[in-house]
């Protein structure tokens, strides 16, 4: 078959791809993990979250010249303010009120965002540099070809997660959180600061968005509309590996960003509705994910 | 505490709103910025500057303008209108000039129905004797008819899709004018320069917007004129950051050139993806014109360019005086023409209406006679010194075309600079 053929022939330049590609939706969806534990509410706007981090990158390091460990600082202590208020501002007064209005305003955040950065940054695409030497000229190594960037978006990822697990099993914040995760009220009994960990799990989520941004920026264009499609990627690989399994989530991004190039190296046309055809599919066979927990609901 | 599984089940629900949402929003997106632009009005530049008792002595008049200049296009209209408004500074401050003109732009942000209420407002309300516009062919077939309604003669610096100027070819005055090049004559000189060169395996490269198949189909229905066969037809999505599949399939088939109908960001990505795959030496990319916006060297850089092929009508080093041309914009903006092509083409495009309004000389106070006194000025137009490639007689009866495939020809990227191809 001359599809497949042409997908097997391609294999290690698409696992190479898209296992750059996998690890940025792996470690957005980390964003949504961190809150969805703690809360059960996760920001609908990550996506844009990491936008404004790329175009906080472009600011900090491209305009304003900052060396990139300050710009990655600074991108990252910008995106946790945000994230704190929008937890105060957005999440918090509406998630007693009715059940789920916190979608909606989490949403409508994500287009203020948008719209913030529009006017003021304009509709042009920015270039955001790698902050590498020579970070986006490619490398041939055994056939396969990369730049170095994406094996900085790779590494980066991956030891942010491992440093987000780390924090949430070993540190005293971290175990706070967890607590919360598990039992909020006996959590809240035992002398924990619910409220607290609520904040801190929101600006973990919102900085690993920032982080996540300022690392693809050199690989898409930056803009307003750069965030939407890999934040819904995102959530997807959230869903697909179990919302509540980080090892699952690692999986589901990684898959989906392999996923993505396979098809399309089948047919560059389907690949966004291919993608998401399979996590539909994958869904309805198990609907808690690929490594999520079956719950037996009681009606 | 909620259950776990409606809590999937109220994630699956947000994922579709949210999707239902981000879809409104991307489609309304153009508008917000618009809206805004809008709000804050409109703005007037011109006449001020001509100054002195020679300019008031001169009659009014108004040019008006409609491009887009906040969505996804607005570095053509940005440029086009810096070369507009260049031309009507100059034309105040030359004593010879028999009016003084004013421009009032209006920002379409590529929405053909906002276009259509910016010409309409511009002829009944800002009195514009003519129409300078648009970018978007989508909005170009829109407005045409109000100007030909109107008997309005348009000016079109930028728009590329063959209907504009072909629409109203048949009436007994047809109002629609054009300075840049035409969709079918780009085609035929991007692939009479691959057969120029002898190209043997060419790939066709297109994306899925509108833009991209309308350029496929006429690709599909030329190549036979010049004895071309694709070797492999690639389509890329508009915003796809990685292209490594269509790169590989390129390599794979071996070709030694690319002729695309795609937009700079994709061009960009598309030949980074071919230095990827290894695909040495790498087959230049002839393309549309839309390569040669600022925004290609831009998002590549230099080694991205290198050896690409666009279409132009303009460069740098055609002639004197486009040098001078050159100068004079960098005297007057401070910087090097961003995007040569689209600023040499706004300012031809006023230039030619300006100088044809000098030839009619009609009497402004009789709005509707003045405006086809202009048209048939415009038509009949001579000794017209272009900056672009457009002849000395860019117009005829039956051709309102300034630009076509005998006085277009292409660029090539050489060290970050786009140089007429000998």
């Amino acid at each position: 078959m001359d599809v497949l053929s042409r997908v097997v022939s391609n294999l290690p330049q698409i696992l190479v791809s898209g296992l750059a590609l996998g690890s940025i939706y792996a470690l957005i969806a980390y964003g949504y993990y961190i809150t969805y534990i703690t809360t059960g509410t996760f920001n609908f706007s990550q996506g844009e979250y990491l936008m404004f981090g790329a175009i906080m990158g472009v600011t900090l390091f491209a305009f304003l010249g900052l060396p990139f460990p300050i710009a990655l600082i600074g991108v990252i202590l910008v995106l946790a303010a945000m994230g704190f208020g929008l937890e105060r501002i957005a999440i918090r007064p509406l998630r007693t009120l009715l059940g789920i209005s916190w979608v909606l305003s989490t949403v409508a955040v994500g287009i203020m965002l948008r719209n913030l950065v529009f006017l003021v940054w304009g509709k042009e695409r920015l270039r955001l540099p790698s902050p590498i030497p020579n970070g986006e000229a490619a490398v041939r190594v055994f056939g396969v070809g990369f730049t170095p960037q994406d094996v900085f978006i790779f590494v980066t990822s991956i030891l942010a997660m491992l440093g987000v697990l780390f924090f949430l099993r070993r540190s005293i914040f971290g175990k706070g959180l967890m607590a919360v995760a598990f039992n909020r009220d006996a959590a809240g009994l035992m002398g924990i600061n619910v409220r607290g960990m609520v904040i801190l799990a929101f600006m973990i989520s919102a900085a690993l968005a920032g982080l996540a941004g300022l690392l693809v920026g050199p690989i898409f264009y930056v803009n307003a509309d750069m965030g939407t499609v890999p934040g819904l990627k995102a959530f997807a690989a959230a869903v697909l590996g179990g919302l509540e399994n980080p090892v699952g989530i690692l999986i589901g991004g990684l898959a989906i960003g392999v996923l993505e190039l396979v098809f399309a190296t089948i047919d560059p046309v389907f690949r966004d509705a291919s993608v998401f055809l399979v996590i539909i599919l994958v869904l309805v066979v198990r609907p808690s994910g690929l490594l999520g927990r079956r719950v037996i609901e009681k009606v | 505490m909620q259950s776990r599984g409606s809590l999937i089940r109220l994630g699956a629900f947000a994922v579709i709103l949210a999707l239902m949402l981000s879809a409104c929003v991307s489609a309304g997106s153009g508008s917000s910025p618009t809206a805004t632009t809008a709000a804050g009005g409109q703005t007037t530049t011109g006449t001020s500057t001509a100054g002195g008792p020679t300019a008031t002595a001169k009659p009014p008049v108004v040019l008006g303008v409609d491009l887009d200049l906040t969505a996804s296009t607005n570095e053509y209209g940005q440029n086009a209108l810096d070369g507009i408004k260049m031309a009507v500074d100059e034309y105040n401050k030359d004593s010879g000039s028999k009016f003084t003109a004013k421009v009032v732009e209006l920002d379409d942000g590529q929405q053909p129905q906002k276009g259509v209420a910016n010409v309409t407002r511009l002829i009944n309300s800002d009195n514009a004797i003519a129409i300078l516009g648009p970018v978007n062919s989508g909005v170009a077939l829109q407005i045409i008819d109000v100007a030909q309604q109107n008997k309005v003669p348009l000016m079109d610096p930028i728009a590329t899709g063959v209907p504009v100027t072909q629409k109203y070819k048949d009436e007994p005055k047809n109002y629609i004018f054009r300075m840049s090049l035409h969709d079918q004559a780009q085609t035929e000189l991007m692939m009479g320069y691959i057969k120029t060169k002898g190209y043997k395996k060419v790939a066709l490269v297109h994306d899925t917007s509108g833009y991209g198949t309308a350029g496929r189909d006429t690709a599909n229905q030329n190549k036979d004129k010049f004895g071309l066969e694709f070797a492999t037809t690639q389509t890329v999505n508009v915003g796809d950051s990685n292209m490594d599949a269509q790169a590989q399939a390129l390599k794979a088939a071996g070709v030694d050139a690319i002729l695309t109908y795609i937009l700079s960001p994709e061009a960009a990505n598309l030949v980074k993806s071919l230095d990827k795959v290894g695909f040495t030496p790498r087959p230049p990319l002839v393309s549309t014109w839309a390569t040669s916006t600022p925004e290609f060297l831009k998002l590549g850089g230099k080694d991205v360019a290198e050896g690409n092929v666009t279409v132009q009508s303009f460069t740098v080093d055609l002639n004197d005086r486009a040098r001078s041309f050159a100068e004079r914009f960098k005297q007057k903006y401070s910087k090097d023409l961003p995007f040569p092509v689209a600023n040499a083409q706004g300012y031809d495009a006023a230039r030619a209406v300006l100088m044809a309004l000098d030839k009619a000389n009609p009497n402004v106070s009789n709005l509707s006679d003045a405006r086809e006194k202009l048209r048939d000025a415009i038509e009949a137009l001579d000794g017209f010194p272009a900056v672009t490639a457009a002849p000395a007689k860019p117009y005829a009866k039956d051709n309102h075309e300034a630009l076509n495939v005998n006085n277009g020809f292409l660029g090539i990227y050489k060290n970050g600079v786009l140089t007429k191809v000998q």
